[in-house]
């Protein structure tokens, strides 16, 4: 094999300048990048100026996909309820990741175990994820119903995905199943990689559990923590098989999430300018929240 | 009992519990696969399987265009994903660790901060772009755009492994005649073998249980890969949610996962560390 590469391109070396192998060698990727990703990018701003049918004449129309998004009771509601999604997700999956690195950070037999038992929904798919939820939390046959007939907690259970709060409820949960695991991961690294000494010296000072906790272990975990907020609040920007699968975004286009009336207006209603106006408004949330990530970072890093 | 025995219990029961919740959702839906249909549909929903049957798993010939066509659907663009993910990236880690060229780390920047724009606001104007390419409805088309949003975090990955192998390899290889491609072929890649299967790792995770681009980019039924060919048990039935062909196949999507991820968990988990912490 190896003679065959070298005959062909063994000799490249040779015959170009370094820097020309190297430039060839990114060729490839900034094709791909070029192609999939700075087109529809700068395609995303030039279409969100037009009226843009999926068939036939499109028409210049300047900023009024930006006032009519606005307009749109749809788009506007499901700006608040992805809002209000990821205002209660956030800080949930922060609190069972964090519960749930403490718990498996002990040197103890069957540790290895729980650590693979809590992280193993991560590698599920969101959307097999959400078809086994669906299941879970039928009223007619589903086992979570059961559960609460059977130890009492209520005679006459609810119709989790008819009630926009209680679907809420039980994308949130299903959510926090899928993915504390990563928050686990991210933050068992961290507390690991506290030195002994550390938590040895604060305890020999005199600082009870509480204080080492607050005092030690939670600030040197910023960054961790850090990443854990903004990868579920990226998450939450851009939510949409927990809903989309578990409800369709209703009743009545209540548990409509950005991403999903993006999908409608685009796919469903063909209105493809108005649809990238809301993705340049989704778009410009998410850089916000990566930017916010890179400053605290950088801040996490100068003060270590 | 002492505080530290108490401690020490409590931790325990509070990890079972958890464990046992965790759990839950697995039992239920393995529990359900192997019921049979009629006990399925029976309220009041049985804790212990009264039946064992493997009807659900033939009865997925029936799902959407027949399970099969699906998993190999899914495995295709797997396939794609991986294979032009781990190509890609290597020429351009290569690229960017083993040689020096004008504007280097400017491009290498740029590259990287296509991360901060995720691929779902940009799926309608992919939608244009596909189609000007004549790649509308095409499962090959759909796996260039996998390959393409994986390519950050891979060519991050890549670049790093390549800058770890020392200068002395690289000459020493020299002087035995090493050159150009063999050189990667030869001395290269065995030596960033860890990074080459933590980017394919990546890449097929994403590919397989990709939901909501396949969703818009593709229209024919017969290419759906499984997580959107799954949703025909939900929504074709007249009869309402055919439950135990739904719980069947959800088992035979999540599987492959979930023996990849028990055979490498360990790059697994220190990939996902490594994408978290790249910023």
């Amino acid at each position: 094999m190896s003679s065959i590469w070298s005959r062909a391109f063994g000799r490249l070396p040779r015959r170009f300048p370094q820097a020309a192998i190297g430039i060839l060698l990114i060729v490839p990727a900034a094709a791909f990048l070029l192609t999939f990703f700075v087109t529809p990018l700068v395609l995303m701003f030039w279409m969100s100026l037009h009226k843009w049918p999926l068939l036939g004449k499109t028409s210049w129309i300047g900023f009024k996909n930006y006032v009519m998004m606005f307009h749109n009771d749809v788009f506007v509601h499901s700006i608040w309820f992805t809002g209000a999604y990821t205002a209660l997700i956030v800080p949930l999956l922060l609190v069972v990741g964090l519960g749930l690195a403490m718990l498996v950070r002990r040197k103890a037999r069957g540790v290895g175990v729980l650590r693979t038992i809590f992280f193993a929904p991560v590698v599920v798919g969101l959307a097999p994820a959400a078809y086994i939820w669906i299941f879970l939390v039928d009223p007619r046959v589903g086992l979570l119903d059961q559960v609460l007939r059977d130890t009492h907690i209520t005679s006459s259970p609810p119709v989790w995905l008819a009630d926009p709060n209680l679907a809420l409820a039980a994308a949130i949960a299903m959510v926090v199943w899928k993915t504390a695991g990563f928050g686990m991961l991210l933050l068992l690294t961290g507390l690991l990689s506290i030195p002994d000494e550390v938590t040895e010296a604060a305890r020999i000072d005199g600082a009870s559990p509480g204080q080492l906790f607050r005092m030690v272990t939670l600030p040197l975990l910023r960054r961790p923590i850090a990443l854990t907020l903004t990868f579920s609040l990226i998450g939450g920007a851009l939510a949409f098989e927990q809903f989309f699968l578990l409800t369709e975004g209703g009743p009545n286009n209540s548990t409509t999430t950005i991403v999903h009336a993006i999908y409608s207006t685009s796919f469903s209603r063909f209105d493809l300018g108005l649809g990238a106006a809301m993705s340049i408004f989704l778009m410009v949330i998410l850089v916000l929240v990566s930017s916010f990530q890179l400053y605290v970072l950088r801040d996490a890093r100068a003060d270590a | 009992m002492r505080p530290v025995q108490f401690g020490r219990l409590a931790t325990n029961v509070v990890s079972g519990v958890l464990a046992i919740i965790f759990v839950f959702p697995f039992y239920v839906l393995v529990s359900a696969a192997f019921k049979t249909p009629q006990e399925m549909d029976q309220p009041p929903p049985t804790y212990f399987p009264h039946s064992f049957t493997l009807e659900n798993f033939a009865d997925l010939s029936t799902l959407g265009n027949g399970i099969w066509v699906h998993i190999g659907n899914s495995a295709l663009l797997g396939l794609i994903t991986v294979v032009g993910t781990i190509s890609v990236s290597m020429l351009g880690g290569w690229g960017f660790a083993r040689y020096r060229f004008p504007g280097q780390r400017l491009i290498f920047i740029l590259m990287l901060s296509a991360l901060m724009v995720p691929y779902q606001p940009l799926l309608t104007p992919l939608f244009l772009v596909l189609k000007w390419l004549h790649l509308q409805n095409s499962r090959f088309g759909l796996g260039l755009v996998y390959i393409t949003f994986q390519l950050p975090f891979a060519l991050f990955v890549m670049r790093n492994a390549f800058l770890d192998i020392p200068q002395e390899i690289e000459d020493a290889a020299r002087v035995d005649g090493a050159s150009g491609f063999t050189m990667l072929w030869a001395v290269f890649i065995p030596l960033v073998r860890p990074a080459i299967v933590t980017v394919g790792l990546f890449a097929f995770f994403s590919a397989w249980n990709e939901f909501l681009s396949p969703l818009v980019l593709l229209s024919d039924q017969s290419e759906f890969p499984l997580p959107v060919a799954l949703r025909s048990a939900i929504v074709s039935g007249l009869t309402g949610v055919n439950w135990s062909l739904l719980q069947a196949g959800v088992l035979v999507t999540m599987l492959p996962c979930l023996i990849l991820f028990f055979i490498f968990q360990r790059y697994y988990a220190s990939g996902l560390v490594a994408g978290a912490v790249k910023g």
